[in-house]
C-alpha cells in the first residue's frame, strides 16, 4: 500500500544565477504526515523551495517527491497541471487574487476549469465564503477588500477543489498581527473540517509559530535540521 | 471555455485606454481598407459601364477571319448589306439588346482647301450612334440622321483645320485597289474625346456616307447594346447557338477583350489595393501584438498564479487568443460602421474627380461597399488578430511560474 502524506527523498534542489549555482534544498529527507506542519527558518533556507516542489512548480535536481506513494517528478506538465488542479491548493503571501474577477469567479476559477456547473460552482463558492466569514461578498471585487479579507478569498479558492495538500507560504506576512491570528485560526478550523488534508505553512513569524504549534520542521541553509 | 472568455473579455476592460487606442487602429486601418476596395469597385463598374455606353458597346461582331487580320481598321473584310440585316434582325430579336451599330472604319486624310491631315474614325447610323454620345459635344449636334454628309469632328483636327460647325471637309480615303476615294464630311458639331491625340485625328460621319466611300452596302462590325451589363455573356451564348441556323459566321469580342486600357487600369488598381491591403493588415497586427504582449507582460504575476492552481498552458493560451479575438471583432464592427458613414457621407456631399486617362467625364467619389466585402475584411481582420496574439500567447504559456509568482 503506497504510504500516506508527502514524503521528500534525498531531494537537492540547485538553482543558477547568472554564472553562480545555488544550493537551495541540500539532501531534504523527510515525510510529512496529514495535518499541520510548519517550516521554519529564517530568509533564504528554503521553505519556499520545499513548498514549490511539494506543488509540483518545480522539479528536483536530485531525489524524488511523492505524494501518496506517487512521484511528482515522472509526472508530464499536462499531469502535473491537472494534480495542482485538483489535489493541490495555494494561499500566497501576496494574496495572488485576480483583479479583473468577482469573488465569486475567483473562488470558482479552477471548478469552471474542470466544467462543473455554474450552479455547483455558485453552490460550493457561498458555501466557502460562509467559511470563510465572508458571506455575501460573492459580487465584490479584490480591490474593495481589507488584506486580510484577501487572504480569506485566497483560502477559499484554494480550498475550492477539495484539496489533499494545502501550501500556504507566509500566509500572514502581509498581515498585521490581529488579522494575521484570524487566518491562522481560520487554517485551523478549515483544517479540522478536512482531516485528510495535509497543510504546509512556511513562516518565520513567531505569531504563527505560537499558533501553529503543531510539527515543525526547520531549515537552515536548505538542511533540514529536525 | 466561458472563464476564458470572461477573463479575455475583462482583461480588455482592465485597461480600455490602450484596448480602445487599438481597436481605433484597427477601425481605421479597416475603414481605409474598406474605402480603397469600395472606390477600386466604383471606379470598376463605373468606369466599365462608361467605356461600354460611350465606346465599345457589351460586345461586338465581325465578319469570320478579322481576328487573324490583326487590323481593326481592314476594310477588304465586311458584312454584306443581308449580313448585317440578319444578325440585326436577330439580334432584336433578343429582349437584352436595345442597339446594334453596324459601323465601317475610316482611316485617311482629311482637308480642306487650307490644308489636309491624318484622320481616322468610323461611319454608322446616326440614330443608334447618338445613343453612344461618343465624347463630350463641345460645339454643334451629334450626326443629323437624313443627312449623309453629316459629320462630329474632334476638337483639335477642327482646330488644325481652322474649321467650324457648318464647314465642308473633304475626306479621301484609300481603296482596295491602291486608288482613292473621295468624300465630302459637313461638320455637325465638333467633340472632345478625351486624349489629344484622338481630338487631332478623330471624325464620325454616318453609315451611308462612309458606304459611299467604300463602295460596300455592309459594315465592318455591330456594336451591340444590352439593357444591363450582367446579361453580356447571356447573350453572347445564345447568339452562338442560333447563329449556324442562321447561316452566319461570325466572330465576336467582348468589351473587355476590346478596352486593353480597362483591364490596365483595373489591375493596376488590384495591385495597388492589395499593397495598401498587406500595409495595412500588418500595422493592425503590429498594433493588436504590441497591445497583448503588454498585457501579457502586465498579468505576469496573474499568469503564474493561475497556472499554479492549475490552469493549464492551453487555458492560457486560448485566454491570450480570445483576447485577440474581442480586440479584432471590436475594432472590425467600429472600422465597418465608420465605413458606412463615410459612404453615407459621399453620397450626401457630391464630391467629383477629375477624369481618368482616356475617359472624358470626371468621376464622382463614392465607395460602392458591399456586404460580402464587410464581411469577408472583418473575418480577415479578426483572423489576422488572432494570428497577431499568438506570440505574447505563446510567451505567456511559457513562462516560469516562480519567477512569475515573486514578480
Amino acid at each position: 500500500m503506497a504510504m500516506r502524506g508527502l514524503e521528500f527523498s534525498h531531494v537537492t534542489k540547485r538553482y543558477s544565477l547568472g554564472s553562480s549555482h545555488v544550493l537551495a534544498l541540500d539532501e531534504v529527507n523527510h515525510h510529512f504526515q496529514p495535518g499541520v506542519t510548519l517550516l521554519r527558518g529564517p530568509s533564504g533556507s528554503g521553505k519556499s523551495t520545499l513548498l514549490h516542489l511539494a506543488g509540483a512548480l518545480d522539479d528536483p535536481t536530485q531525489g524524488q517527491v511523492l505524494f501518496h506513494g506517487h512521484s511528482l517528478s515522472s509526472l508530464s506538465e499536462k499531469e502535473k497541471t491537472q494534480w495542482r488542479r485538483t489535489q493541490v491548493g495555494f494561499v500566497f503571501q501576496d494574496f495572488h487574487l485576480l483583479g479583473q474577477l468577482n469573488l465569486m469567479d475567483n473562488i470558482a476559477y479552477p471548478l469552471h476549469q474542470r466544467g462543473r456547473s455554474a450552479k455547483d460552482c455558485r453552490t460550493r463558492v457561498t458555501e466557502l465564503l460562509k467559511q470563510v466569514g465572508l458571506m455575501g461578498y460573492e459580487r465584490r471585487f479584490p480591490r474593495e477588500l481589507s488584506g486580510g479579507e484577501r487572504q480569506r478569498v485566497a483560502i477559499a479558492r484554494s480550498l475550492v477543489a477539495c484539496p489533499k495538500l494545502l501550501i500556504a507560504d507566509e500566509p500572514t506576512a502581509n498581515l498585521d498581527s490581529k488579522t494575521g491570528q484570524s487566518i491562522l485560526d481560520l487554517l485551523l478550523t478549515l483544517l479540522e473540517q478536512h482531516s485528510e488534508m495535509l497543510l504546509l505553512v512556511a513562516s518565520h513569524d513567531q505569531l504563527v509559530m505560537d499558533a501553529l504549534g503543531a510539527q515543525q520542521v526547520q531549515l537552515q541553509d536548505g538542511r533540514l535540521l529536525s | 471555455m466561458k472563464t476564458e472568455l470572461l477573463m479575455a473579455f475583462k482583461n480588455g476592460l482592465h485597461n480600455p485606454g490602450r484596448t480602445f487606442l487599438t481597436m481605433g487602429i484597427i477601425m481605421v486601418s479597416l475603414a481605409a481598407l474598406l474605402f480603397v476596395d469600395g472606390y477600386v469597385a466604383m471606379v470598376r463598374v463605373g468606369f466599365a459601364e462608361q467605356l461600354i455606353r460611350q465606346e465599345y458597346g457589351h460586345f461586338q461582331i465581325y465578319p469570320k477571319g478579322f481576328e487573324s487580320l490583326d487590323d481593326p481598321g481592314a476594310t477588304h473584310l465586311l458584312f454584306s448589306g443581308e449580313e448585317v440585316e440578319a444578325l440585326s434582325k436577330l439580334l432584336y430579336s433578343f429582349d437584352e439588346v436595345t442597339a446594334v451599330l453596324p459601323r465601317l472604319p475610316l482611316a485617311g486624310m482629311v482637308g480642306n482647301s487650307e490644308r489636309s491631315l491624318l484622320a481616322s474614325g468610323f461611319a454608322g447610323n446616326p440614330i443608334e450612334e447618338n445613343l453612344m454620345a461618343r465624347g463630350t459635344l463641345l460645339n454643334g449636334s451629334r450626326l443629323e440622321p437624313g443627312n449623309p454628309y453629316s459629320a462630329v469632328v474632334g476638337v483639335g483636327l477642327a482646330k488644325a483645320l481652322h474649321a467650324q460647325v457648318g464647314d465642308l471637309l473633304t475626306m479621301i480615303v484609300p481603296n482596295a485597289g491602291g486608288g482613292l476615294e473621295a468624300t465630302y464630311l459637313e461638320i455637325h458639331g465638333i467633340a472632345d474625346y478625351g486624349p489629344e491625340q484622338l481630338n487631332r485625328s478623330y471624325v464620325e460621319t454616318t453609315l451611308e456616307n462612309g458606304r459611299q466611300l467604300l463602295f460596300s452596302d455592309g459594315a465592318q462590325r455591330l456594336v451591340v447594346l444590352l439593357g444591363e451589363t450582367k446579361d453580356t455573356r447571356a447573350v453572347m451564348e445564345k447568339l452562338q447557338k442560333v447563329l449556324p441556323s442562321q447561316g452566319l459566321e461570325v466572330e465576336m469580342k467582348i468589351w473587355t477583350q476590346l478596352a486593353h486600357f480597362y483591364t490596365q487600369v483595373i489591375r493596376d488598381y488590384t495591385t495597388q489595393i492589395r499593397l495598401v491591403l498587406v500595409v495595412v493588415l500588418i500595422l493592425g497586427a503590429l498594433a493588436v501584438s504590441n497591445t497583448i504582449s503588454i498585457s501579457v507582460l502586465q498579468r505576469y504575476g496573474e499568469i503564474g498564479t493561475l497556472r499554479a492552481i492549475g490552469i493549464s498552458s492551453h487555458e492560457i493560451m486560448a485566454t491570450v487568443l480570445l483576447e485577440g479575438l474581442f480586440l479584432g471583432l471590436g475594432g472590425s464592427l467600429l472600422g465597418i460602421l465608420f465605413t458606412l458613414g463615410i459612404q453615407a457621407i459621399l453620397n450626401v456631399v457630391p464630391i467629383f474627380l477629375p477624369p481618368p486617362p482616356g475617359t472624358y467625364e470626371p468621376i464622382r467619389l463614392s465607395i460602392m461597399v458591399q456586404g460580402n466585402r464587410l464581411l469577408v475584411f472583418g473575418l480577415l481582420y479578426c483572423f489576422i488578430t488572432i494570428f497577431a496574439a499568438l506570440p505574447p500567447a505563446f510567451r505567456g504559456t511559457r513562462i516560469n511560474i516562480i519567477k512569475a509568482l515573486r514578480g
